[in-house]
């Protein structure tokens, strides 16, 4: 019973502490949004990417780790190489362990999405 | 005596909310962040005009209070559209995004906080939702 009931009690830790949202594209800082707004820029598709950050917190006095979404979405976009995610789901969690005793606290920030690579824009045909 | 034991409580106490304040948060930055739309990968391939609407800040916060009642919403997307809808963009150019992490009174778990707030340039892209 007592198991029952602590197996219940991390059930509901586990699966109340993550909201989740989407966003239609998210470039890196280092893309320049008024030229990517203002030119056409073909892209490939290279695949679903997924990555996460977190912040954690001990004894809610020693904080350490980043859990910014430009981290998730960087480590994202570092394995694949690519420039942007398209249709991204992010997601942000936050747990605690051991009700009323604070020990343990963390965050985490989660991106998935597709993730695309600009190509060359095409050259237009000599007269 | 007294006066000194309160001065002393006094200045541990500033430490730690300072502490905690300060060391919670992390920062980073993004180029371009738009809205979820019907087709987000139209807006690369075809050159678009857009509207500049100025500065634009929005916040989302999820709460644990007593390590077991979640409530409240800490995601990107949720701070996003907080900082277009005041504007009516939808998007966001150069992007900075912070989450934070709060707990209060050590040990003890009253009460924790994330929060996660986007702050950048809102426009309005023509031809693109929503």
């Amino acid at each position: 019973m007592t198991q029952r009931s602590m197996a219940f009690l991390g059930l509901l830790t586990l699966a109340g502490c993550v909201s989740t949202g989407s966003v239609g594209i998210i470039t890196k800082s280092s893309a320049n949004p008024s030229e990517i707004l203002s030119v056409a820029h073909p892209y490939r598709e290279i695949g679903p990417a997924y990555a996460h950050a977190c912040r954690y917190f001990a004894l809610a006095i020693i904080p350490f780790g980043d859990s910014a979404l430009s981290t998730a979405v960087d480590e994202a976009l570092k394995t694949s190489g690519g420039d942007a995610l398209l249709n991204a789901s992010v997601s942000s969690s936050l747990y605690g362990f051991i009700p009323y005793y604070n020990v343990f606290a963390f965050t985490c920030s989660s991106v998935k999405g597709t993730v695309i690579r600009f190509e060359p824009p095409p050259q237009e045909a000599a007269p | 005596m007294r006066s000194t034991v309160n001065g002393i409580a006094s200045v541990l106490l500033a430490v730690i909310v300072g502490l905690g304040s300060a060391a919670c948060v992390s920062t980073g930055t993004l180029g371009l962040v738009a809205k979820s739309g019907a087709d987000p990968g139209k807006l690369l391939r075809d050159a678009h005009s857009y509207q500049d609407l100025g500065p634009a800040e929005g916040q989302a916060c999820r709460f644990f209070l007593l390590a077991i009642i979640p409530f409240g919403d800490s995601t990107f997307s949720k701070a996003l559209d907080e900082a277009l809808k005041k504007s009516g963009g939808n998007a966001l150019v150069n992007v900075s995004t912070s989450s934070s992490l709060y707990g209060f009174v050590p040990i003890y778990n009253i009460l924790n906080f994330t929060c996660t707030t986007v702050q950048g340039t809102a426009i309005k892209i023509s031809d693109f939702g929503p």
